[in-house]
């Protein structure tokens, strides 16, 4: 099933994004001060996340009905992985997750020659527990990420030559 | 009680079989869990297990720590690469929901977890430093604070949950080191030592503490129980206070400033600022950096900008005056703790900028006006020093009188972070507050900016003059003898005029002076033969004399005028870089009624005309002139005087070794809050070795960059090297004059006109009193001081 991104109550609809980057971009204080003797004493604050979108389709994408002045819950379509337990199967993944049909965590399997294979999820509170397969060196609990965010006004644009419609769409979470 | 519940140091001999907890618990041994010497950690032995061994203790309450903090920490080398999983310590764990605990380690990575009712697994673990290996040893401690479960691995934080407050973890089952009965697991195959369980509290300690040995009870500095606190509150001159107590538990390595919450153990620091407006929380509003900076003497100022929601409504005025405090907490749980203090202050200058929509506020914790606020009394107990009328502004306000009477200290003045007032002297202390060396001073920042020979002064002329009266006394001795016995006759014969009683002391009186005692040598009693007939006594004889013997007291007053010619030099400091001379001068008058009027008192009650005596009065000696001090006001007397004199010494000290301290060091470090200009620094870096007082420090935080930082300059006093010692001579004022005696030089002469045909008057005539006896001229009084230093500790090596 295609991943749907939303923001808010707003379903960017798949004809309008036939082609889709989104990329994850840490923000928040992060710095590393070299004393005398070279040693690195690294300093952080808060942490949030600047999320990223373009994409393009045959269709206008009609994202500037969005209300950029309310912040609004992004969906997003780029998963992120937990390394599980290996034991247990199992990794706690963190609440801020889509949880919406076809867009639940999942998992992913790595065989010992360095195959994956995907397998299933079950859910329990935050903790995910994967499907045992055989052979197995490595599990992933797969997710996808939801986020509070600010939205920036979108930009837009039409290639006439290719009938292609684009967009750009920047948030930062809350 | 927090306590150590386990504690396994694996002493013992080679293969030895004998293991032992040495928190009195007696546990079995299953299998060959021995004691060995060929890899030891920690004292002569370590432990192995073979992977086949463990150790069990029955059901016992210490393992089962309920809601509460916890610590399980120790020493492992596992040896097993494989997939198996090795058990290292257990609570009988068998999934099902009954909160029985694991520690496990699984090709490389380490796991510590339970399983609650609602089957949902709470585990941390070491994936986050990727694969361990075989071949090290590794501290690991896993802690339950707060309700935060935390693994180090190394002093490296590797995974939290900050979701388990409330989770009860242990069951009333057997506990295993070495093993867990986990249907998952076998018992632990490696080497162990320094193995302990905590119940009760959350301790960290960092790897290099845990290679020294780990105790086997919790030291004082463990968890605070309880505590009390004294407080000593002063009284301020306000209409109403009101008094807010805030208190928040701080490691003590952090108080003291040997860690920071801005510098990182082993992890990296994570911080937040706090930041409150009037008793709020406005950190979600405030943006850019903030910045609090102090400086010896002077207020404590903070800016921060605030952007205020949108749509909310302001009204500018009431924030001037709004109190701010600026914290600087660590946020690696999520939520500020341990915050410590930068500023505490109000608001005095609130600018809101429209275009931008932001609100910069300017902050101060206004030293002067709290000094203002202050009775005399009061600072002259916080600061103590000199103090004079004569030199200051007797009038002077609470901040002119404070810095009056810190000019005569070596010591400057400021509040805490906290609001409180100190003096904090210029000598560093012994033993540094807080050391800095390469490993935390940052590159590039560390200068040295030497004071120039012509800002010091290593030596003060301080001239005093003091001027106040004396009375004295000039004790005249009168004698004269108009005839005798021995030419009474021929006295008769020439019909010379005897003298009257009343005539000489008439005499005695016109001339200015006071009849003090007088003896009269009287006519003869018995007929004297005279020429052919007898001179014979007559009824009036009582009234006449041959002769007198008197003293007499002229009595006047003086002025005295003394110039102390004081020098308070630093002789060291002169053999080095020459004499460096500034001056100061001070003056005083002694305060007396009017001179005139007490001379007339001094006459009227030495003749016994009245019997009231003068204020003051010299003593009349014969042959002498003899002065008597007199009493001044208490503002111009002989101790206003040397209390003028003392302060200017002490002044001029100051001013010496003040002079003496603007070699300054400058550097930056990662924020560290308890650097503060109450503080002894010591710098040992970049072939600079140096110890002094910190004289100002900015910290700087910027949220957005993750930047904290404190700008650092810190005073040194050198001239002369450590090791030269600069002695000081004690302030004490100069001894002044005393009230003496010196000869009179002249006598009195008589002439009595004692002829038939002469007027038979008789003049006494007295000297005149000396104008050097009334008005001498200034009496120069010089008078030395040594001026203390204190050389601080500042060498420079200059490097290949």
């Amino acid at each position: 099933m295609t991943r749907v991104l939303k923001l808010g109550s707003f379903s960017l609809q798949t004809l309008a994004a036939l082609d889709i980057n989104q990329s994850y971009e840490p923000l928040g204080g992060e710095f590393i001060p070299r004393t005398i003797n070279g040693t690195g004493l690294k300093q952080m604050t808060w942490q949030r996340t600047r999320i990223v979108t373009s994409g393009q389709g045959w269709i206008p994408d009609g994202l500037d009905s969005i209300d950029t002045s309310a912040q609004l819950v992004l969906a997003c379509i780029k998963p992120r992985a937990v390394r599980a337990v290996l034991a247990t199967r199992q990794a706690t993944l963190p609440a801020a997750r889509r949880s919406d049909a076809g867009h639940t965590p999942w998992g992913v399997a790595t065989l010992s020659d360095g195959r994956t294979v995907r397998t299933t999820a079950t859910i329990v509170g935050n903790v995910a527990t994967l499907a045992a397969v055989a052979g197995v060196v490595a599990y992933d609990a797969l997710y996808l990420p939801q986020f509070t965010v600010w939205a920036m006004r979108p930009t837009d644009a039409l290639t006439r030559g290719d009938g292609i419609y684009r967009w750009d769409l920047v948030c930062e979470e809350v | 009680m927090a306590a150590v519940v386990a504690s396994f140091h694996f002493e013992g001999a080679d293969q030895g079989t004998s293991i032992v907890d040495s928190s009195g618990k007696t546990w079995s041994i299953t299998g060959a869990p021995v004691t060995q010497t060929q890899e030891t950690w920690v004292g002569t032995s370590s432990g192995y297990f073979p992977g086949t061994g463990y150790l069990t203790h029955a059901s016992h309450p210490d393992f089962q720590f309920g809601t509460g903090d916890f610590t399980i920490r120790g020493l492992v080398r596992c040896t097993d690469s494989t997939a198996t999983v090795r058990h290292m310590f257990g609570n009988s764990f068998a999934a099902g929901g009954n909160s029985g605990y694991y520690l496990y380690w699984q090709q490389g990575v380490i796991t510590f977890g339970y399983q609650t009712a609602d089957l949902v697994y709470h585990q941390v673990n070491s994936a986050a430093l990727g694969v361990l290996s075989i071949y090290n040893r590794y501290y690991i401690e896993i802690t339950r604070a707060d309700g935060v479960l935390t693994m180090r691995v190394n002093d490296t934080i590797t995974a939290s949950l900050d979701d388990v407050s409330g989770n009860v973890i242990g069951r009333d089952a057997p506990v295993y080191l070495g093993y867990s009965t986990s249907a998952y697991g076998s018992p632990f195959k490696g080497y162990m030592d320094e193995f302990q369980v905590i119940k009760g509290a959350a301790i960290h300690v960092t790897f290099a503490a845990a290679l020294a040995g780990l105790p086997d009870s919790l030291a004082p500095d463990g968890p605070i129980v309880s505590a009390s606190l004294q407080l000593t509150v002063i009284a301020a001159a306000m209409a109403s206070a009101s008094l807010t107590l805030h208190a928040s538990i701080v490691p003590p390595g952090i108080l003291a400033g040997t860690q920071s919450v801005c510098i990182g153990s082993g992890a990296a620091a994570i911080w937040t600022p706090v930041v409150r407006v009037a008793g709020t929380d406005v950190a979600s509003q405030t943006i850019s950096e903030i910045r609090v900076e102090a400086e010896e003497n002077a207020s404590r100022i903070s800016e921060i900008v605030l952007r205020p929601p949108a749509g909310s409504t302001m009204y500018l005025p009431e924030w001037s005056g709004k109190t701010l405090t600026i914290d600087v907490a660590d946020a690696a749980t999520g939520s500020p703790r341990w915050p410590m203090r930068l500023f505490s202050g109000v608001v005095d200058t609130p600018t809101l900028d429209l275009a931008s929509r932001t609100l910069s506020l300017s902050a101060t914790n206004d030293l002067q006006g709290r000094c203002l606020a202050m009775t005399q009394a009061a600072l002259t107990a916080l600061i103590g020093g000199y103090y004079s009328a004569a030199v200051f502004d007797a009038a002077a306000d609470g901040w002119a009188y404070a810095q009056d009477r810190l000019s005569t200290r070596t010591a400057s003045i400021d509040i805490s972070p906290q609001g409180a007032l100190r003096v904090t002297p210029w000598e560093p202390k012994a033993v540094a507050d807080i050391a800095l060396d390469e490993s935390l001073i940052y590159d590039g920042s560390l200068s040295i900016s030497l004071s120039p020979r012509s800002a010091l002064t290593n030596a003060v002329d301080v001239n005093f003059g003091y001027r106040f009266p004396r009375v004295k006394a000039e004790g005249h001795g009168v004698s004269f003898e108009a005839v005798n016995m021995t030419n009474f006759a021929q006295y008769n014969l020439e019909s010379r005029a005897f003298l009257q009683r009343a005539q000489v002391e008439a005499a005695i009186s016109a001339a200015g002076g006071t009849l003090m005692d007088i003896v009269y040598t009287p006519l003869p009693t018995v007929d004297v033969p005279v020429g052919t007939g007898f001179w014979s006594p007559g009824p009036y004889d009582d009234q006449l004399c041959m002769g007198f013997t008197a003293t007499v007291s002229f009595d006047f007053a003086a002025t005295i005028e003394e110039q102390h010619q004081i020098r308070v030099a630093a002789q060291n400091s002169i053999d080095v870089v020459g004499l460096r001379l500034e001056a100061m001068s001070g003056a005083l008058v002694g305060e007396y009624p009017d001179l005139t009027a007490a001379e007339t008192g001094i006459k009227l009650y030495k003749a016994a005309v009245t019997s009231i005596p003068p204020a003051d009065v010299a003593a009349t000696v014969l042959d002498k002139t003899t002065a008597a001090e007199v009493t001044l006001t208490p503002e111009t007397n002989r101790d206003a005087a040397n209390a003028a004199m003392e302060t200017l010494i002490a002044i001029a000290k100051a001013k010496i070794w003040s002079s003496h301290r603007g070699n300054t060091i400058t550097l930056t470090v990662p924020l560290m809050p308890a650097i503060d200009v109450d503080k002894t620094v010591s710098v040992a870096a970049d072939g600079v070795t140096a110890k002094g007082k910190v004289r100002r420090v900015v910290h700087i935080m910027r949220p957005e960059t993750g930047e904290a930082y404190s700008e650092v300059a810190i005073a040194l006093c050198s001239v002369a090297g450590v090791g030269i010692t600069h002695d000081e001579t004690a302030t004490a004022a100069p001894s002044g004059t005393v009230a003496g005696q010196t000869d009179l030089s002249l006598s009195p002469t008589v002439v009595f006109n004692s002829g038939p045909t002469e007027d038979n008057a008789i003049t006494i005539t007295f000297p005149a009193v000396a104008e050097a006896e009334r008005n001498g001229t200034a009496i120069i009084l010089p008078s030395t001081f040594d001026a203390p230093l204190v050389e601080d500790v500042f060498t420079v090596t200059i490097g290949s």
